[in-house]
């Protein structure tokens, strides 16, 4: 080394910028101890709205709706069509469709894969179409808030993601940035639950019977993540992770609903897990009496398998 | 693979290295590297497919802040150990022309200090001097420096940060690193050297910041003592072997170029898949399809590198976290102690552990089958999609978080690659075996419970079995009997219990 020009550039501006003090807190995500909150938590949350995975039919998808901001009425509270929005200006509303006959996907576990859940047939939930065509579970979202826009504080509810009869329940769900989500398992035998985010770091942990795992997502994710469980591999679902309240998930009717929004222009995204983007971008001029309705057709082709 | 002979050559001139950097960073060429067969760093497929505009400027971002293999820049924000030594002043010395001596308090010494090293401030009056200061003398005891030739310029003040043989840690570990772990691990750290091809399992990519085997908790990193146990006694039934007989700095040093490969790598990969969710090519197509022209793509990508742009600001959270999470796998919290002393190997222990082991709070034997030969009805299973590598399964199989596929460990070949300490199968079962499908239940199983599944899995090896007369091991029977009924009796379900070895023929 004697005289060697040294050769390994410091990145000055780094160098003063941190002054060689800077003490980073650590921030590791640690899970924590298996807690109680499931107990309270899935009495009151969407799980109670149906049981899907014990019929052959995937329209029976448990309302995702109650997942979105506060002010949101879940619109699809009935089984019909006809409910229109009724959350608080300003509003974006609409419904997507599926154009042509739903396809029909095979079960994703059927025999004794799903004899071992304790049901005859686990339906694949990638696509779950209602009566009238209505396209379950696509996610439309802000996709940054502009600057300057205040936003309100993530619900002190956990969101519960069940695990029932080898199912995620719901299949889609959105989650704050910092909002506990507890994913439970309803189930007599143990699951795993292996988040693999873009953006958060991600886990892969246990829950046994009537188990818990608590996680707070700490970053907003540009795409939506999937979870699944690695003792039954066919299990997947979705969550949506937002540092934002304006996400709206379409109900079995195809209905989503993203109300009291922000004012000015603002990007948002459509996305559904089989089709992938209905729309990667679409931008919008809001101001307080903005009511936007917005429907999109989805083709049957591109959902099938 | 991209790989000519000449990248194992050790460097030999420093002048002709700098030239090359100075090409390198004139004619912008990040990917390519040098023509004259120096090492350079290999991107991932994903960042290939990012538009050329972003692969731009990511590229130029990842040199300008890690260099070349040769040249590395020593970032003074990662979580390494990068210099021979770390030191602040107390006092200072002037000669007839300048700075003559230096004492100073020696915080880190990661090389011994030496004459001939390198002497850099890196705060006060002289951070950014442009004169390099070299030691003559050293001595230890009074922490005195005595220059070579005396330096002009500010004198330092008390306090002032000094580092002595900067980035020595990082330069020595890249040389040890490319005689000892290159040809497997590849000069990018990607697990793709040149005798990878040859290997099953393959060798660690370590550019998702992922090692398997840790004494840490699910979510946390490696520590350090993790990977120097790996370097000291290799993996056994997999290629890694043991590098007993490296000094322990020549160890040290080469777990930080590892790390620094893989701070780099993972900072790469992040990167590319915030990019890619609007500016890979793929991305940039339709969303010109969509209307967008390509002027207005490439001008809302110039706003979001700017400072303040979000792209701008991704890089410096993911420095940021990337950081802060090997930190804290450092810190005494993340290892994973039992919290309850090993329950005794008794026979009672052993079955209990049987049962865990076939039972429902663990579905251990959905991987690892009924007698622990990895070969339980999961691997017969076709996989969902990866949204993170972005494969679709078509075949059965299990992968991994790198795309890979794997077996679940066979229980009875009394390997463990791990270590085989019941302390290592205790935090196998407890935290996990990170980036595979083997998940933590230290959240969902006693400590009594993962005792006994560790008592009953030392034992399996040991245990007696007859091939040929089903998997099963004399007295799964019985054992099954005392397993608790399925939750719901109504459903359609015959006989549950058995239900790993028909789910196996069922999706056949």
């Amino acid at each position: 080394m004697r005289h060697q020009p040294f050769f390994a550039a410091i990145v000055v501006a780094t160098c003063l910028g941190c002054g060689g003090e800077s003490e980073r807190g650590s921030s590791k995500v640690i899970l924590p101890e298996q807690e109680a909150p499931a107990e309270t938590a899935t009495t009151e949350t969407p799980v109670a709205n149906s049981t899907p995975a014990t019929t052959t039919t995937p329209a029976a998808d448990p309302m995702p709706m109650e997942t979105t901001p506060a002010e949101t009425a879940a619109p699809a509270e009935t089984t019909t069509t006809a409910s229109g929005p009724s959350g608080a200006l300003p509003r974006l509303y609409g419904r997507i469709t599926v154009e042509g006959a739903a396809p029909e996907l095979a079960p994703i576990a059927a025999g004794a894969a799903a004899a071992a859940c304790n049901v005859a047939i686990i339906a694949n939930e990638a696509v779950v179409v209602g009566p009238d065509g209505g396209l379950a579970n696509c996610i439309i979202y802000l996709k940054a808030v502009p600057d300057g826009v205040e936003i309100p504080p993530a619900h002190a509810d956990p969101l519960v993601v069940d695990q029932k009869s080898c199912q995620f329940v719901p299949h889609v769900s959105f989650a704050r940035v910092g909002q506990l989500v507890d994913y439970h398992n309803s189930d007599a035998f143990a699951h795993n639950v292996r988040s693999s985010p873009f953006r958060n770091p991600g886990f892969s942990t246990t829950a046994g019977p009537g188990g818990s795992i608590p996680f707070t997502y700490e970053q907003s994710e540009s795409r939506a993540t999937q979870i699944k469980c690695d003792i039954h591999t066919f299990m997947t679902g979705w969550h949506m992770v937002l540092d934002h309240p304006w996400c709206g998930i379409t109900d079995e009717n195809g209905n989503f609903e993203i109300s009291g929004l922000p004012e000015g222009e603002l990007e948002f995204v459509a996305w559904h897990e089989k089709k992938g983007y209905i729309e990667r971008s679409f931008t919008l001029q809001i101001d307080a009496a903005s009511d936007i309705e917005r429907n999109y057709e989805v083709a049957a082709s591109e959902l099938a398998d | 693979m991209v790989m000519s002979p000449l990248q194992f050559r050790p460097s030999v001139a420093a002048i002709s290295r700098a030239a090359c950097l100075a090409l390198l960073l004139a004619a912008v060429l990040p990917i390519s590297g040098c023509s004259d067969g120096q090492a350079s760093y290999k991107h991932r497929e994903s960042f290939e497919e990012l538009a050329p505009f972003a692969k731009d400027y990511l590229g130029e971002k990842l040199d300008e802040h890690f260099g070349t293999p040769t040249q590395p820049v020593v970032w003074e924000d990662l979580p390494l150990r990068l210099h021979a030594a770390d030191a602040r002043v107390v006092a200072s010395t002037s000669g007839s022309t300048g700075l003559r001596t230096l004492t100073v308090t020696v915080s880190d010494e990661n090389l011994a200090i030496e004459p001939g090293m390198e002497v850099m401030f890196l705060s006060g009056a002289r951070l950014g001097e442009e004169e390099i200061g070299w030691i003559e003398e050293y001595d230890a005891e009074t922490g005195v420096i005595t220059f070579e030739t005396e330096l002009t310029g500010p004198a330092p003040a008390e306090g002032d940060r000094v580092v002595f043989g900067p980035g020595a840690v990082i330069q020595r570990g890249r040389m040890l690193y490319a005689e000892h772990c290159q040809h497997c691990h590849g000069v990018s750290g990607d697990g793709n050297g040149p005798t990878a091809q040859y290997l099953n399992p393959l060798p660690r990519d370590y550019r998702m910041g992922v090692f398997k085997f840790t004494s840490t908790a699910q979510p946390a990193r490696a520590s350090r003592t993790d990977l120097s146990r790996i370097v000291e006694n290799g993996i056994p039934g997999t290629y890694m072997p043991s590098f007993k007989l490296l000094e322990p700095d020549e160890m040290s040093n080469i777990i930080e170029y590892v790390l620094y490969l893989s701070m780099r790598g993972e900072l790469e990969w992040r990167m590319t898949q915030f990019l890619a969710t609007d500016y890979s090519q793929e991305a940039v197509s339709e969303r010109i399809a969509d209307g967008e022209s390509r002027g207005e793509i490439e001008e809302g990508f110039a706003e979001a590198i700017a400072d303040e742009g979000e792209i701008a600001e991704e890089w410096t959270l993911r420095v940021e976290l990337i950081t802060e999470s090997w930190q804290a796998g450092q810190e005494e919290s993340s290892t994973i102690y039992p919290r309850e002393p090993r329950v005794e190997p008794t026979p009672e222990s052993i079955a209990r552990g049987r049962l865990i082991f076939l039972g429902a709070d663990a579905k251990c034997a959905t991987c690892h089958g009924d007698s622990g030969l990895g070969d339980g009805p999961q691997t017969l299973a076709v996989q969902p999609p990866d949204p993170l590598t972005g494969d679709v399964h078509t075949e059965p199989g299990l992968f991994d978080s790198w795309g890979n596929e794997i077996t679940p460990r066979n229980l009875r070949s009394n390997i463990y690659r791990g270590g085989r300490r019941p302390l290592d199968l205790y935090r196998r079962i407890h935290s996990s075996i990170k980036g595979t499908p083997m998940p933590a239940f230290g959240t969902s199983l006693s400590d009594q419970q993962i005792w006994d599944l560790v008592n009953y899995v030392m034992t399996m090896p040991y245990e007696e079995y007859s091939p040929g007369v089903g998997s099963d091991p004399p007295g799964t029977a019985e054992l099954r009997a005392l397993l608790p009924p399925p939750m719901d009796p109504a459903a359609e379900v015959e006989t549950p219990a058995a239900d790993t070895t028909e789910a196996a023929a069922d999706t056949e």
